[in-house]
């Protein structure tokens, strides 16, 4: 239990072959934001996971202790954990959360960079019960889910940077790790935390810094190994909200269509389910399982690409 | 001086002498006028006008014998001697008080000015009575446009008296003038400007006259200082104390980008722009954020801001309170604080790519000296009446080309500020700055005004997220004809000298024109035999 009042947090970042200076930056960032939101809002002891599924260690021993030098303002509870395995961005996430037993829980990407006031902004807005995730905006390519302008309630909280209750997420069952190595993973968690009767929450003044290459064209482009983990998570979303009709519909669209990379993960979908390896589907969440077009909940608008 | 005749100038009131003169009556009172290497001695005449005394000393024994002749004290003195201040201080034993001492065409005919500054201060201290005596030198100015021009031309003439007399051999522009003198006060200045010297030979050269060519190298001469035209430095000076000579040391190593952040201090999305600047990969920047409000209250909230940013960031950002001006007021500040090697203008509502300062730095290292310029992308916001206060409502628009170029620019602006930085070095050089004249159209201004000297390189890697308000932002906030005035306003002023093109600029006009032809045709205003011109 947290010794300093309010609620104790734990922050969960989950490394692949990220590098030192990345980590060091995103380190200094987040202590800083610790202390803006220990200035505004109750928050109690904050404890730092890091979780490496690189193939070697991504960070020295001395990158680590630069690490723990970065947070000491902040906390001294820091530790480093070298998975030795792939688990993916939601199973290292959960490997993670069951290293701490604090109240709140911060997914943070390892290529973000949060701004000095979104801690505190995120935690505002969960001080509200009914709230079960708390979603950053992301800058400079700003989702385009829509969100309830006045409750800032969404469909659905994107994985990069979001904050949320320890008891919903144990609640709910933590992050399926199907979703591998990444992608959907977030929109999962946050379907069944809504079917669960919690509110996700978009919060726009919580501003993370969080980037992708952007063509000329105005495209935001994707690598095909993040195209591909996309076109699997979306057959395991149609799978697991119980949307046979839709996942039909993209697997014969793929039979007929040109694109390779769609083509080889809907081989990898149809072997594991035939091997029995698919997510159990989630019972009464057809009213949250919102598949609006190609999107996830409505949208505001598009980006190309 | 040793050649009697070289150097037996007839005094004139708009002569070195004259000028000389006027600034001693002007700066002493009245007394006894020293002169340095005095040949035969014009300078008395100037000063004795005005009621002074006069001594000069000279190496030529006939130079000597010539003042003596014509009634003036002279004596003998050589200045590169070891007991050169001792022969001064001897020879003016009696007599009035020395108010002024003049070194004139002296200096840059010495070869160690070192050694020559010290004789001069060495001088000035002896021969002080209640207070110091004023010195005052005439010395050539050889970054005169002439020089520059001959030697573009692969010319470096030395003649037998003027600019490049064959004698000078320590030679001076402004800048050297004001080290060598650093400790000094500058008393007055009466510099001799002309404009057409003995260095315009052989007639016919195209960089003088009024050819296109002059014209062009006088625009970037004049930019880059005000000594275009002066002929002579005739400068007084007095030995300054302690408090007026002090000299603000040059401190730590000159970052690569120096980011300019206007903001009035009420936009939330301040902090997204600067988080993504916090955010960038490469530190090599500095930012200059310009507060442009007269609040102390929201300067100081604006601080607070920073300072709850990493210390590794905030002690990068340097504030600045600009409380009044208009738009350019506060960008120019920035550019007058900038230490970085190369400047971009990042705005309080835009926001940049991890890598926005990491590619501007590769740019510049593959292209030293152009503007560097990256892709940009628009983005359509509206205005909300919220914590943010406002929302994104559109994807990424294509709206800039992806490259930056002269003949583009000058039909209008396709570079939103975020996407390009210029070098320090050529904004010093040309004193360029935004135009506080101007209501809107500054930007566009200051971007040509560069662009057409320095050159670009562009990559069109976008780095930067140009924010278009539906409402039109700051564009609404002027009228539609104070765009359409200041916008010829711009294109008035640039017109009034040429424009440098960058190679491959005429084909581009050439294709121009071959489309208007070709739509003239179109549209039936050109029938298709109407050559746009006419063989042999």
């Amino acid at each position: 239990m947290s010794a300093a009042p309010g609620p104790s947090l734990a922050i969960q970042v989950v490394l692949f072959d990220n590098a030192a200076d990345e980590q060091l930056r995103l380190a200094q960032a987040v202590a800083a934001c610790i202390g803006r939101a220990r200035d505004v809002a109750a928050l109690g002891d904050v404890s730092v996971r890091y979780g490496d599924c690189s193939p070697q260690q991504c960070l020295s021993p001395d990158d680590i202790e630069a690490l723990g030098d970065a947070f000491r303002a902040a906390t001294s509870d820091v530790t480093h954990e070298f998975f030795d395995a792939n688990l993916g961005s939601a199973g290292g996430s959960n490997r993670l959360a069951s290293r701490s037993d604090s109240d709140l829980i911060w997914v943070l990407n390892p290529d973000t960079y949060p701004a000095p006031t979104a801690l505190a902004h995120l935690l505002q807005v969960l001080h509200d019960d009914h709230v079960g995730i708390a979603e950053a905006r992301q800058v400079p390519i700003e989702h385009p889910k829509a969100y309830d302008p006045i409750t800032g309630d969404t469909s659905w909280a994107c994985g990069f940077s979001l904050l949320l209750w320890r008891a919903v997420f144990e609640e709910v069952g933590g992050f399926d790790d199907h979703f591998f190595p990444l992608y959907g993973d977030d929109v999962d968690l946050s379907w069944r935390v809504r079917a669960a009767g919690y509110a996700v929450r978009y919060v726009p003044s919580a501003v993370v810094v969080h980037d992708k290459p952007i063509a000329t064209e105005g495209v935001v482009r994707w690598t095909s190994g993040a195209a591909r983990s996309s076109h699997l998570a979306r057959l395991w979303l149609y799978r697991k909200y119980g949307r046979r009709d839709l996942e039909d519909a993209f697997l014969a669209a793929v039979d007929n269509g040109a694109d390779p990379v769609a083509a080889d993960a809907a081989t990898e979908f149809k072997q594991r389910v035939l091997a029995g390896d698919s997510p159990d589907p989630v019972a009464g969440a057809a009213g949250v399982a919102d598949f609006v077009g190609r999107h996830y909940g409505p949208h505001r608008f598009e980006y190309q690409g | 001086m040793n050649d009697r005749l070289r150097y037996d100038f007839e005094f004139s009131w708009g002569s070195t002498y004259a000028r000389a003169a006027r600034l001693i009556a002007s700066t002493c009172r009245l007394g006894r006028v020293l002169d340095l290497g005095a040949g035969v001695g014009s300078l008395g005449a100037a000063v004795e006008t005005f009621g002074f005394s006069y001594i000069g000393g000279d190496l030529d024994p006939a130079n000597v014998h010539a003042m003596r002749e014509r009634g003036r004290s002279g004596f003998s003195l050589d200045l590169l001697a070891r007991d050169a201040v001792d022969q001064v201080v001897a020879a003016i034993e009696d007599g009035p008080p020395i108010v002024a001492i003049a070194a004139l065409d002296v200096i840059e005919h010495l070869p160690d000015l070192d050694r020559t500054m010290r004789v001069l201060s060495d001088v000035v201290d002896r021969l002080a009575t209640a207070e110091p005596p004023v010195l005052v030198v005439s010395i050539p100015n050889v970054a005169h446009y002439d020089l520059a021009a001959k030697l573009l031309l692969g010319r470096w003439d030395v003649t037998e008296v003027g600019l490049l007399d064959s004698t000078h051999i320590t030679l001076f522009d402004d800048r050297r003038l004001e080290t060598t003198f650093d400790g000094w006060e500058e008393l007055g200045r009466s510099d001799v400007v002309i404009p057409d010297t003995e260095q315009q030979e052989p007639p016919g050269l195209p960089v003088f006259g009024s050819t296109t060519l002059s014209d062009h190298l006088w625009s970037i001469r004049n930019r880059a200082g005000e000594h275009g035209s002066t002929y002579q430095f005739v400068r007084a000076y007095r030995r300054a104390t302690a408090e007026s000579s002090a000299v603000l040391a040059a401190s730590g190593v000159r970052p690569f980008l120096s980011v300019l952040t206007r903001t009035r201090g009420d936009r939330a999305s301040l902090v997204e722009t600067l988080t993504t600047l916090a955010a960038q990969r490469d530190d090599d920047f500095e930012v200059r954020l310009l507060v442009h409000h007269l609040d102390p209250a929201v300067v100081a909230e604006v601080e607070a801001l920073v300072d709850s940013f990493t210390s590794s960031f905030a002690e990068r950002v340097h504030l600045h309170h600009v409380g009044r001006g208009g738009r350019s007021a506060p960008l120019n500040v920035g550019l007058q604080t900038a230490r970085g090697q190369y400047v971009a203008v990042l705005d309080d509502d835009d926001v940049v790519t991890s890598d926005w300062v990491a590619t501007f730095k590769r740019l510049a290292a593959e292209s030293p000296g152009r503007i560097v310029r990256a892709g940009v992308v628009g983005q359509w916001v509206e205005r909300r009446d919220d914590e943010v206060g406002f929302e994104t409502v559109s994807g990424f628009e294509a709206m800039y080309p992806p490259t930056l170029d002269v003949v583009d620019t000058i039909r209008s602006n396709r570079s939103p500020p975020s996407s390009y930085a210029v070098p320090l070095g050529a904004i010093r050089a040309l004193d360029l700055r935004y135009d506080d004249s101007l209501r809107v159209c500054e930007d566009w201004k200051f971007e040509l005004e560069a662009l057409r000297v320095c050159g670009a390189v562009s990559e069109s890697t976008v780095t930067s997220v140009y924010r278009r308000w539906v409402d039109g932002g700051s564009a609404a906030e002027e009228a539609r004809q104070t765009w359409i005035d200041d916008h010829e306003r711009v294109i008035d002023d640039l017109d009034a000298e040429p424009t440098l093109l960058p190679p491959g600029s005429l084909r581009r006009i050439h294709r121009l024109y071959e489309r208007i032809e070709s739509l003239e045709r179109e549209l039936g205003r050109r029938g298709p035999d109407d050559l746009p011109h006419r063989e042999g």
